[in-house]
């Protein structure tokens, strides 16, 4: 009798290892995919200047009529001129390709600086929805941390003729990465896979731009606070340049860095900034 | 329609209001003790028709317990299309910049002290930071005394600085039946603290007296030499007082700069204020205005009421002599609407003091009278009261 079982288990055996198999999936009828990491990076080789964005220096009400298209400005900042560059997300939406799938809702704050390098807390990776993701959206939010409360992005670094630039605000926008046209963000099998969001916080305001503006005394230090009552159209560009002149990358080589090697293999994403006032 | 679907929201604000208390009162025991005697926006700010954004009101992230929100007051303005009655749009936007400068040192303590155990205790002292926020170091004492009696005091210096910390902000205060609810005094020195954090625009000092009772708050402040920013030239030396009901009653007193429509250009006139407003059901300005385009000698007398909906029902403006403001000697300039669209327990005029910074009895106070210090307070707990 006991052999008679085993001898039936082994002739079933090519039958039930893939029931198992989908049993242990996502969902019903589903393959085992593979995770998807983001990483979010500060991009500092790929600073250029495609199409410059004039560099005016409008009033008020001219500011309030243009809205800025991300573009590039003509001359970003200096190496060395960045201090800090941190933006919190208030969470990371996943667009599933088939619409009707689920969106995969990463909740923050994250806490992102881009100049030490780090995510807190890192981004948890996520099963991939079966068709693939085809962008995410990652809208600002004030920090719950001494460090933010009430704040969504710090930007400070020092202008050419050595004045201080701070912008520390809760500054409300939804930023918005879509896969390029004809990609799909996906994952094979069972391989993990890195998606790198390449941020270029050179590029948020041009050099010529912040020499526009006229800074005040603070602690007997000349300084230019950014804020969206007194400096609107800088306030503007930079929120529209936040997502805008970001990219996306995969990590090619699996080695956990945006080199070279992911590069050569081409821009997988782009971004936009929603204003959300 | 409009009138009712308001009427309900109050009702549903106020239930907010009461939930709000009891659950302030709850979290005492789940709390830091230290906590108790800490300061935020909504037990120091002024407002006149309980918008949240027309006033810079508090909100869930002004608060340093248990989260709890204002929203829902706010929403009894929000879907209002007409715009708010002058005598009321200038008043609330002296009380937004009042309270935004509070906000100026208030945030930093919520986010010192907001779901984080003090950094040290030493004795009766608790100690929060010190903690860099942009390009500023912030820390943050409570001294706990005797019979819930606290002191405050918080401190900050530029980021990356060897200077000693400089007192920015302190106060203190002597809880009552809800956590940072009480009696007692606060003030910011605008000056320090924008010198050690550039993101903050306002200058000059604010003192402050509270007092929080069952029946609603009341409030006096005292503003030296103060401006909302740099592109405000014209510093305001005067007293605010606020008396909130909580039956819905607000009644303030405010000084301001601001240009009167009815006047020959768009020079800016002193404007002293007593502003009296019903929640859901409308609302009286009293205007003292000199300056600007008014000839010296001559003050400008302004009445105004407002609906339900903040709309004008009724705007008079009149030229006096400036030794008397009341008699037969003034002159009309202009008027529009009815005198009887005012609400009935508004009829009177109710003129603030000529003198800025006198103080202003209001004999329906359910605090008593209040004054604000005279001089930054020390930080320490209060010992008698």
């Amino acid at each position: 009798m006991k052999r008679s079982v085993h001898a039936a288990s082994a002739w079933l055996a090519p039958f039930l290892l893939p029931v198992a198999l989908a049993c242990g999936s996502t969902g019903v009828g589903n393959p085992v995919t593979g995770e998807l990491s983001l990483a979010i990076v500060s991009d500092d080789d790929e600073v250029g200047a495609a199409q410059p964005a004039p560099e005016l220096s409008l009033d008020d009400g001219a500011a309030n009529a243009l809205a800025p298209d991300g573009a590039p400005p003509s001359e970003p900042l200096p190496r060395g001129a960045l201090q800090r560059a941190v933006l919190v997300l208030g969470s990371v939406r996943w667009l599933p390709c088939d619409v009707a799938a689920e969106v995969v809702t990463q909740s923050g704050p994250f806490v992102v600086d881009l100049l030490a390098g780090e995510t807190r807390p890192a981004l948890p990776a996520f099963q991939v929805p079966e068709g693939g993701v085809c962008g995410f959206d990652a809208p600002l939010a004030p920090g719950r941390s001494a460090e933010f409360f009430g704040r969504s992005l710090l930007f400070t670094g020092v202008r050419a003729d050595g004045v201080r630039f701070v912008l520390f605000a809760n500054m409300r926008a939804t930023l918005r990465v879509r896969a390029a046209r004809g990609q799909v963000w996906h994952v094979n099998d069972e391989q993990d896979r890195t998606l790198f969001w390449a941020m270029r916080p050179r590029r948020w305001a041009g050099a010529q731009e912040l020499a526009n503006e006229d800074p005040s005394d603070a602690g007997g230090q000349r300084t230019l606070v950014i804020d969206a009552d007194r400096h609107p159209l800088l306030w503007a560009r930079i929120r529209a340049r936040l997502a805008s002149q970001s990219a996306m990358f995969f990590d090619q080589d699996d080695n956990g860095v945006l080199d070279a090697a992911d590069r050569s293999a081409g821009e997988v994403g782009t971004g936009t900034t929603d204003p959300e006032d | 329609m409009k009138t009712r679907s308001i009427r309900i929201g109050m009702g549903i604000g106020a239930l907010a209001l009461a939930a709000l208390a009891c659950g302030a009162q709850n979290d005492e025991g789940r709390e830091n003790a230290f906590l108790v005697g800490v300061p935020e926006e909504g037990a120091l700010q002024l407002s006149i028709t309980d918008d949240p954004t027309a006033e810079a009101l508090a909100s869930d992230d002004d608060q340093v317990g248990a989260s709890l929100s204002s929203d829902e007051l706010g929403s009894l303005s929000l879907h209002l299309d007409a715009p708010a009655a002058d005598g009321l749009a200038r008043p609330r936007a002296a009380v937004q910049e009042l309270n935004q400068a509070l906000r100026d040192f208030l945030q930093p303590i919520a986010a010192l002290v907001r779901s984080q155990e003090p950094d040290q205790v030493t004795g009766n002292v608790a100690q929060w930071g010190p903690v860099t926020r942009g390009t500023t170091e912030y820390r943050f004492f409570v001294r706990k005394g005797i019979l819930r009696r606290f002191g405050w005091l918080l401190q900050a210096r530029p980021d990356g600085s060897s200077d000693e910390f400089a007192n920015v902000a302190a106060g203190a205060i002597q809880v009552g039946a809800v956590v940072r609810r009480g009696r007692g005094v606060a003030g910011v020195d605008l000056d320090v603290l924008g010198e050690v954090d550039p993101t903050v625009h306002a200058r000059g000092q604010v003192l402050a007296a509270f007092a929080h009772g069952p029946a609603g708050t009341v409030l006096a402040y005292g503003l030296r030499d103060f401006t909302r920013g740099a592109d405000d030239t014209t510093p305001i030396d005067a007293a605010f007082q606020g008396v909130h009901l909580t039956d819905g009653f607000n009644r303030v007193r405010l000084a301001f700069h601001g240009n009167l429509p009815e006047t020959a250009s768009s020079a800016k006139e002193l404007v002293l204020a007593r502003v009296r407003h019903h929640r859901g059901e409308g609302g009286r300005a009293d205007l003292l205005v000199t300056g600007g385009d008014i000839a010296n000698g001559k003050i400008w007398l302004v009445s105004e009421c407002w609906s339900a909906q903040l709309a004008s029902s009724y705007r008079v403006v009149r030229e006096c002599p400036g030794d008397g403001i009341g008699g037969a000697r003034c002159v009309e300039q202009s008027s529009k609407g009815d005198p009887a669209a005012c609400l009935r327990d508004l009829a009177q005029p109710e003129f603030p003091p000529a003198d800025a910074e006198a103080h202003m009895d209001d004999p329906e106070s359910p605090e008593a009278d209040l004054a604000p210090p005279t001089e930054m307070p020390s930080g320490d707990a209060p010992t008698d009261g």
